[in-house]
């Protein structure tokens, strides 16, 4: 059993390293991978979602709960209210500053 | 010599000290009633008594009925508020009134934050500290010392709203929500808006630590049997309330913050300058703002979901469709925020999502208002004083909820933007739903709290005081809001005709004063003759779920054996079965002196009970001198606030042995000696 | 005493997850933020001018490891091997105040240079978002302290053990925060 959690803390931390350094090469040398500006953010992004996951799963144990999975559902609510957050308040004021303030 | 003055004041100075008529008044009267207090206490012997059992108290019950204690105080302070505006603006056209326009703009202010933060919260979180545990078959909440700390902060929090009569004179002048860039230190340099943003930061996080308590409460600590379905609605209301609690309530707590930044550090989140954004400010403080006022009503649309069936003796109708519109309610409420500033600009298609979304929650209302009103059909309703509250609510509800999605369309919205019909209708969810369903709550648990019941008789008196003062102060500014009257008014021209409309407003509420005169009565003659109203059975509505199933009020361990539960309703289903020996029910009301089911003193278990723990309230004092510090800029008294906060922190999280063990023994003798007290 | 103390199922535990989720709103809430005030830059320095990635990686590179160097300690608490768990929680100290302390010269770095909070929303809100998760951080550092006490004037009951499970919890979910801080702050600051 902790022979098999030492091994997941391991295994996260290689793939959490390798995809932090990726990203960082990304950002220092898009053109290196023949990426557009826009392009790699969408990358980095994505790499910064699956590190996210990977962190979740192999370091705070998400999902290993015995029982309902309660934690997993809050999380995953959570998730939702922070997309609501930020997505709907870039929209939002992407909206409001067109409209109101066309010099900017 | 200066410097050194400065380091050590920071920006209090003698000008502080109270020197106008009004903060005079109150600091005297603060301190009158602290002594007179004091002096009682003293003669009476009581200070030990109030320590150890109340204020270091660790029990939800205790907790509940201090928080309705303190409610009750704030509601007469943002009473006098209210009152203070209505004869203002009766009296204000052509004329300045008889208060400054500044001190009128304080005065809406300190209305608004304590009648939504300290009084309806407050009321609710009381009522939730004593029911929830009772109804869900547990001991006590899932965090005891949590519970207690939280409510201290509300405490403080309470305190430092009210410290600007004694220390400071002026209040922020912002409204309640202190919209930047009005609330920056450009516009607003006196520590008023400072005194707001503290308030609020410690009795949020109150509020966060009481949600989180609740939430894990209810999710783990649920007596055998109850499953997510099977849960009482007044239970499933307050968990969806508590899930908006812990979403919105870190958005407020980060958004004053950057205010405060703003004003502390000079950065430029929302100034005019350097690139500030004003608008992003109603962006984030209506993000916490509207699921604000589903926290506030959806605990009052359970506790009615309890009365309706209870007084309509019958299990409530379409209970799945009712949680499912709780739920729905909480999910969309998150999705609506635009609704509060359509006029600020973000064009058609943003305002037409928020506009429909808006709309939308229209549809799980209407379900719980069809439900309601389905529970009473064919069944035997019983004309209780709650039962008038419920009614009175539903009327109230349909006017509120007709305006509000009268007001869910963009262009109808910009016609009374900010007028007093907004202000009518906040005022009609507010009042209407939350304080009457407050009112209905706390005449149905009363009982269960004191273990007498209140007098009905004078009940529905002040019942009829209140609905009548409050239509005739509300409907009036419907139609000021339609003739163009806009809110926060200290004065007007005569020529536009609302002057009538302001008085009759005023005339409601003195009616509503005598409402409440009524139920102050009410609560004396109900003390006095309690003796013919005492509630021997435990349960005096014939009710059904679990907290009518133990004495009142309840032992301190609330049911000496935990029940196990097999049904919705199941004290109902208990006196059905027999299990719960005495009459069927049903059959007459109210019940009398059926006895309670017989437990052999094997049954009883030892029982571990929270101690008492006086940290909850070092931790708030301490960060009470933090706040304080902070909104004079002391930063030494800053330091030993937060230090303080810190290590009191630190030594609690040492401190394993935060319970007791209550032997079986002496559970069955305490048991016993109910019985005793109960039949002689 | 039982071998193995499992705390993954206390109530505690649930309950500092729901605490963990409303500090994961606040910090969305200073992503907005930063977001909406990314280009309010009011003529001063932007991101792209100020963020050197060398020592953002250093940092980020630090804090991911001191997460897994704290994992470590947390297996070590539940062997009961009391000076590994030292051991593993004094690295991740140590790499916890490496990571603080760049972060603070880059603070310091940045005023010398004038761009300060003050000059403008983009910079307020820069520093808003990295010094709150600086703050937690520090206070993750003093938790550490704490804990090593625990570790040694505590006997390692459920109680205790569930404290440090709390801590780890609380530091891992650090490094969450700032794999966004990386990419959203730096990355993209970087690449416009």
């Amino acid at each position: 059993m902790y022979q098999k959690t030492l091994s997941l803390r391991i295994f996260g931390f290689i793939a959490s390293f390798i995809l932090t350094v990726a990203a960082f090469l990304i950002i220092i040398h898009p053109g290196l991978f023949h990426l557009e500006n826009r392009a790699a953010i969408v990358i980095i992004l994505s790499l910064a979602l699956l590190q996210f996951i990977i962190q979740s799963i192999f370091f705070l144990d998400l999902g290993r709960e015995t029982g309902p999975q309660w934690i997993l559902a809050f999380f995953i609510s959570t998730l939702f209210i922070i997309l609501i957050i930020v997505f709907f308040s870039i929209w939002i004021m992407d909206h409001l500053n067109y409209n109101m303030m066309p010099m900017s | 010599m200066e410097n050194m003055e400065k380091f050590i004041f920071g920006k209090l100075t003698l000008d502080a000290l109270p020197h106008l008529w009004y903060t005079i008044g109150a600091t005297a009267s603060i301190l009158l009633m602290g002594i007179v207090f004091a002096i009682i206490l003293t003669k009476t012997k009581l200070w030990g008594w109030l320590w150890h059992e109340w204020l270091t108290s660790t029990d939800p019950k205790k907790i509940g009925t201090m928080y309705l204690i303190f409610a009750a105080l704030m509601f007469f302070r943002g009473l006098i508020d209210a009152g203070m505006i209505w004869i203002q603006q009766a009296m204000a056209a052509d004329s300045t009134g008889y208060l400054s326009a500044d001190h009128f703009q304080q005065i809406f202010t300190s209305h608004g934050d304590i009648m939504v933060f300290f009084v309806t919260m407050g009321i609710f979180f009381g009522l939730m500290n004593w029911i929830i545990p009772l109804q869900i078959g547990a001991r006590d909440l899932a965090y005891p010392f949590v519970n207690s700390l939280g409510f201290w902060l509300t405490v403080a929090g309470g305190i430092l709203i009210n410290l600007f009569f004694v220390v400071g004179g002026d209040f922020a002048n912002t409204g309640w929500l202190a919209p930047a860039p009005l609330s920056e230190l450009e516009f607003n340099p006196g520590v008023g808006v400072d005194y707001l943003i503290w308030s609020l930061q410690l009795s949020g996080l109150g509020s966060l630590l009481a949600g989180i308590n609740f939430i894990v409460t209810i999710i783990k600590e649920r007596a055998p049997g109850m499953t997510l379905m099977k849960m009482p609605l007044f239970v499933w209301t307050s968990l969806c309330g508590m899930l908006l609690i812990i979403t919105a309530f870190p958005v407020l707590t980060a958004t004053t913050l950057l205010l405060w930044l703003d004003r502390f550090f000079g950065m430029h989140f929302f100034t005019t300058g350097f690139g500030g954004n004003q608008m992003m400010y109603f962006n984030l403080i209506w993000m916490w703002g509207h699921p604000e006022v589903y926290i506030l009503v959806l605990p009052a649309f359970g506790l009615y979901s309890e009365i309706v069936a209870t007084f309509s003796q019958k299990k409530i109708a379409g209970y799945t469709s009712m949680v499912i519109a709780a739920l729905s309610i909480t999910a969309l409420s998150y999705l609506v925020w635009l609704h509060h500033f359509f006029t600020m600009g973000a064009g058609a298609d943003v305002n037409s999502f928020f506009g429909i979304v808006t709309m939308l929650i229209a549809i799980p209302s209407g379900v719980q208002v069809f439900n309601w009103i389905l529970t009473m059909y064919k069944g035997k309703v019983i004309f209780a004083s709650p039962m008038y509250w419920f009614m009175g609510f539903v009327a109230t509800f349909m006017l509120g909820g007709m305006t509000g999605v009268f007001m869910a369309s963009p262009p109808a919205d910009f016609q009374v933007h900010n007028s007093l019909f907004l202000i009518a209708h906040f005022h009609t969810m507010i009042v209407g739903v939350a304080l009457f369903g407050s009112f209905a709550g706390i005449t149905y648990w009363f009982p269960k709290i004191m273990g007498f019941t209140l007098n009905e008789r004078l009940g529905k008196y002040a019942f009829w005081l209140w609905l009548i003062g409050f239509f005739v102060s509300f409907i009036p500014l419907y139609l000021l809001g339609f003739k163009g009257a806009t809110r926060r008014l200290d004065h007007y021209a005569a020529s536009t005709d609302w002057q009538p409309l302001y008085i009759t407003a005023a005339i409601g509420f003195i009616i509503i004063t005598c409402g409440i005169l009524m139920q102050i009565y009410q609560l004396i003659v109900s003390i006095k003759e309690r003796k013919l109203h005492l509630d021997t059975t435990g349960d005096p509505w014939n009710g059904r779920t679990l907290e009518w199933s133990t004495t009142s009020p309840p032992p301190h361990y609330n049911f000496a054996v935990i029940p196990t539960v097999s049904g919705r309703d199941p004290f109902w289903e208990m006196k059905l079965q027999g299990v719960q020996k005495g009459r069927r029910p049903g059959k007459d009301y109210p019940q009398k002196n059926y006895p309670e089911k017989e437990y052999s003193e094997k049954e009883y278990k030892d029982i571990l009970l929270p101690k008492n723990t006086a940290m909850g309230i070092y931790i708030s004092a301490f960060a009470f001198v933090f706040g304080f510090a902070v909104v004079w800029h002391i930063l030494w008294l800053a330091t030993i606030g937060l230090v303080g906060t810190i290590v009191c922190v630190i030594i609690i999280s040492f401190d394993e042995h935060r319970e007791y063990i209550l032997p079986a023994a002496e559970v069955a003798q305490n048991e016993a000696s109910i019985k005793s007290l109960v039949q002689g | 005493m039982e071998e193995n103390i499992k705390v993954e199922d206390d109530i505690k535990v649930f309950g500092f997850w729901i605490y963990l989720m409303t500090d994961l709103i606040i910090f969305a809430v200073l992503f907005a933020c930063f977001i909406v005030l990314r280009n309010s830059t009011f003529g001063g320095p932007s991101g792209h001018e100020l963020f050197r990635m060398s020592s953002v990686l250093i940092e980020t590179l630090a804090l991911l490891t001191s997460s897994f160097t704290c994992s470590l300690a947390m297996f070590e608490i539940q062997q009961k091997r009391k000076n590994m768990a030292t051991f593993w929680f004094a690295v991740t100290f140590a790499l916890g105040m490496v990571f603080l302390f760049i972060e603070f010269s880059e603070f310091s770095e940045l005023m010398d240079k004038g761009a300060n909070w003050q000059r403008s929303a983009f910079l307020s809100a820069f520093f808003t978002l990295v010094g709150t998760h600086g703050l937690h951080i520090s206070v993750g550092l003093l938790w550490i302290i704490i804990a090593i006490f625990r570790v040694w004037l505590r006997p390692l009951s459920a109680f205790n053990v569930c404290n440090i499970f709390r801590l780890v919890l609380f530091w891992h979910f650090l490094d969450l925060v700032w794999i966004f801080i990386f990419t959203v702050v730096y990355g993209t600051g970087h690449l416009l």
